[in-house]
């Protein structure tokens, strides 16, 4: 599916949170997240994924998208990360 | 998912203290990121079960509603779901992947 509307999916989800998702294979179904949002913060990876995997269940479920790698961070952990290059 | 199948999947994660639910199996993953868990568990020098959802439908299915999470890879450490592939290579390289590996050995 196309990597814009899974970045729709999961910023609705999601209030406030930046999200820009990648298909590096360039096959439309194995897609790549960086998703930037304060309310993970406290949260343990686990349940961070489950967040966002929740705003593409439906996706999942059907098979439009086969996988979506995570990446999941705080704004400030995505400052650290960042700086760290 | 029926309680027979929850009961069978229950039985599996509290009889092994690491338990991968992947597809293929240790010698012959399936999928990449079945493999990809396999060698970060290996990497950790984890002794571990591994579960081949394509032999098993039922287990298939009910293991995405059991641990709330719609894909396969799931590690179970101690009961619990630590994640999929990868929440396990951010642990390996973060040393938290071994920490809990450690813990359960």
């Amino acid at each position: 599916m196309d990597p814009k509307e899974v970045e729709t999916l999961i910023t609705n989800a999601l209030e406030g949170a930046h999200t820009v998702v990648l298909d590096p294979n360039n096959d439309r179904t194995h897609l790549e997240a960086q998703v930037v949002w304060d309310g993970f913060e406290g949260m343990r990876l686990v349940q961070r994924h489950r967040a966002v995997y929740q705003a593409v269940q439906n996706e999942l479920d059907s098979g439009r998208l086969h996988a979506l790698q995570l990446t999941c961070l705080t704004t400030q952990e995505a400052k650290e990360r960042a700086s760290a290059g | 998912m029926t309680e027979e199948v929850k009961n069978r999947i229950d039985n599996m994660v509290k009889s092994n203290r690491i338990c991968l639910f992947m597809k293929g199996n240790k010698s012959f993953p399936m999928c990449g990121f079945s493999a990809r868990a396999v060698e970060l568990l290996k990497g950790c020098g984890a002794e571990f079960e591994t579960i081949n959802v394509l032999e098993d439908e039922e287990i298939r299915q009910g293991i995405k509603e059991y641990g709330n999470w719609p894909t396969i890879p799931q590690l179970y450490i101690d009961g619990e779901l630590v994640g999929g592939s990868d929440i396990m290579m951010e642990m390996f390289n973060s040393g938290a992947l071994q920490e809990l590996v450690d813990k359960a050995d």
